[in-house]
């Protein structure tokens, strides 16, 4: 029985492997690149030298940020196995022992993270700093597993209050003091929280089901390379997270309707797509401000290359943020022409968009502004300029002119060499 | 009686799903758990696999509270309305899965096989069936397993009409082996003249309970209805 269930997770990763493996290991090495040089040059750690005291703070800081987002945030179960697995198993006897695997799992899998997060504090040296802080995280970071586990299974839908007060108590012991006191605190809410988890924790199991499937399909897509289910999924998925910001929140008006639809679409964009771009301003700002990616062959030994990949990298905000907004206009615009009834006319539609799009290219400038440290004066060229060309690109978008095709190759090229308003 | 459902209430954050509902089910009893969209009827069916919990009332089986039952010997077997299986194992695999974990069913596989006709599907994995074929291999491996109740949620869709004449045969093999059986659908015209008793929710509330004929003669209805028009006029009324 156990054998079938081995069978089935090799060949699912055996598919995943197939078609993702390259990636996986590029990107794995990337970020692993990434993060050695943000250890070596930004914390001034490394082999044999233990983090300055200020840094381990904001190290301890980012684990309770994490261990946060699991406790508090984080929707799908931390504690997962197939659909069919429940289904099948949960009336038998190895459905238990299937759990308690996966407590075992999870616990490892702290003991690991605590593990490497204590070799960079400690400088991977096996000293008492080193075992302080791993067994300090170790048990922080298996109770924050305990607790989004619990708080998953909560049938009301929210955290309850001792989820909160138990995160809110482990963190600033682990923020604080990060001794003796807080590793006995750790330890104790640990223990108090098996015993509730493994002896009275009721499991919501028809959310569990529903989640797993949902996560079986998604894997079993990704396995067979079914991109066209994946995206098919995703899309579904999005229509059906709970908005908190509908249209009718905002002070509707005949004119501004269409603004705050645009406003609106834009913000539905989807989470991932936000969190992409607010990753690459931090990477512009990590390559221009800091000397965080220094260590890269040429582009981190030449400055002028690196700040024009600091450039290069904002830039590509700008032109993805456009990109949407210009293809919710065309939708628009097509719905309209087909017979979509809109109380204005087709000009005061594009003026909408382009009020819209100000606005946010607005929010993007001052945050790009912050990031080269630009004068006023240099930051509102650059936005006048950039605000100019983007209206000329939007509209011969919308008149499907073949000027247009020009200006999809050119844009981005004069994107760049505007954003070098920013290096003045 | 072997089920029995006594009171029960069930409450979603945001809405009342079970409302004070009781009613039984005996052993040799098909019993049809009939209603709209949004009826209740898998919100009971979760509660009686103990999926969920009632708010209040209890949940019996052969007279124990379910919730006192061991998982290990709780005698249910559950035909999904959203089938699930491991994708990457083939047809012949899962059967012989759920073998391996019920040995004392009785129930040979090949018989199954044989029956549901699933023969030139064996070494094919569930995403290369068709939603028929799925739906026979979940009837398949819920046969497989040790039950005294099946539970069976929309069982008939995506079923061709020999398919429904088989499921229909082994639902009532079931009943003669002594089984209780529960089937959920809003299809009326499946399970009329199928089921012993009916069991109608609508909006989370029972509207009625029984035979056919003694829900036509409780609610003075026309004696040739059918359990369409029966269930038609209960909701009308209801509401």
């Amino acid at each position: 029985m156990y054998t079938a269930i081995i069978k089935h997770k090799l060949r699912a990763a055996k598919g995943l492997l197939k078609h993702f493996g390259i990636t996986t290991i590029g990107l794995l090495i990337v970020v692993c690149y990434a993060a050695v040089q943000f250890y070596i040059i930004v914390l001034n750690g490394g082999i044999g030298t233990a983090l300055p005291e200020k840094y381990i703070f904001y190290f301890l800081l980012a684990c309770a940020a994490l261990s946060g987002f699991r406790v508090l945030i984080k929707n799908p179960p931390i504690i997962t196995m197939n659909a069919a697995t429940l289904h099948y198993l949960y009336f038998t006897k190895h459905f238990k022992r299937i759990m308690a695997i996966k407590y075992l799992w999870s616990f490892i899998r702290s003991l690991l993270f605590a593990a490497i997060l204590s070799g960079f504090i400690s400088g991977f040296q096996a000293n008492a700093l080193f075992g302080r802080y791993f067994l300090l995280l170790c048990g922080y970071l298996f109770l924050g597993v305990l607790l989004s586990w619990s708080r998953y299974h909560s049938m009301k839908g929210k955290s309850p209050l001792t989820v909160i007060v138990c995160y809110i108590l482990s963190s600033v012991g682990l923020l604080t003091e990060s001794g003796v006191i807080s590793m006995i605190l750790n330890y104790c809410l640990v223990l108090c929280w098996i015993c509730y988890v493994v002896f009275r924790l009721p499991l919501n199991l028809a959310k569990y089901r529903k989640d797993l499937v949902f996560i079986d399909e998604n894997n079993s897509a990704a396995s067979q390379y079914n991109m066209v289910k994946m995206s098919q999924m995703a899309a579904e998925s999005e229509a059906k997270k709970r908005r908190s910001l509908f249209l009718y929140h905002f002070p509707l008006k005949k004119k501004n309707a269409v603004f705050y639809k645009c406003l609106i679409e834009l913000i539905r964009t989807g989470n991932r797509i936000w969190g992409i771009f607010i990753c690459l301003l931090i990477t512009g700002f990590l390559f221009y401000r800091t000397p965080a990616f220094s260590l890269i062959p040429i582009l981190g030994e030449v400055d002028t290359l690196a700040s024009a990949f600091s450039v290069l990298v904002v830039m590509m905000v700008y032109r993805n943020v456009g990109e949407i907004l210009i293809k919710q206009a065309v939708a628009l615009l097509t719905k309209h022409k087909q017979g979509l009834f809109i109380p204005m006319e087709k000009r005061q539609i594009i003026l909408s968009y382009l009020a819209a799009s100000i606005l946010i290219f607005a929010v993007i400038t001052v945050c790009a502004g912050f990031i080269f440290e630009s004068k006023v004066h240099f930051v509102l060229l650059f936005f006048a300029l950039y605000i100019a060309v983007f209206t000329v690109e939007f509209n011969l978008a919308l008149t499907e002119s073949k000027l247009s095709k020009i200006t999809n190759q050119a844009m981005p090229m004069l994107s760049i060499v505007l954003g070098s308003i920013f290096l003045i | 009686m072997y089920l029995q459902f006594d009171n029960v209430s069930f409450s979603y954050p945001d809405v009342l799903a079970l409302d004070s509902v009781s009613f039984e089910i005996d052993k040799g009893e098909i019993a049809g758990l009939i209603g709209a969209n949004g009826a209740g009827k898998t919100t009971a069916i979760l509660n009686i696999i103990k999926y969920l919990r009632p708010l209040s009332g209890k949940i019996y089986m052969d007279g124990a509270d379910i919730a006192k039952i061991k998982n290990e010997s709780f005698p249910v077997s559950y035909i999904a309305d959203d089938p699930v299986f491991y994708d990457e194992l083939t047809l012949l695999e899962h059967l012989h899965f759920i073998k391996a974990l019920y040995p004392d069913n009785k129930l040979a596989t090949e018989n199954l096989i044989d029956k549901l006709q699933l023969h030139e599907h064996l070494k094919k994995v569930p995403s290369a069936l068709s939603k028929g074929t799925r739906q026979k291999l979940t009837i398949a491996l819920s046969l497989l397993r040790d039950y005294e109740l099946l539970i069976a949620d929309e069982p008939f869709s995506g079923l061709d009409p020999k398919q429904i004449s088989i499921f229909k045969e082994t639902l009532l093999d079931c009943k003669r082996a002594g089984k209780a059986v529960l089937l959920s659908t809003h299809l009326l015209d499946m399970v009329d003249g199928l089921c012993d008793k009916y069991i109608m929710l609508n909006h989370g509330r029972l509207i009625a309970h029984g035979t056919k004929s003694e829900i036509i003669k409780t609610y003075r209805l026309n004696n040739g209805s059918t359990l369409e028009q029966v269930y038609l006029a209960l909701i009308e009324r209801d509401e």
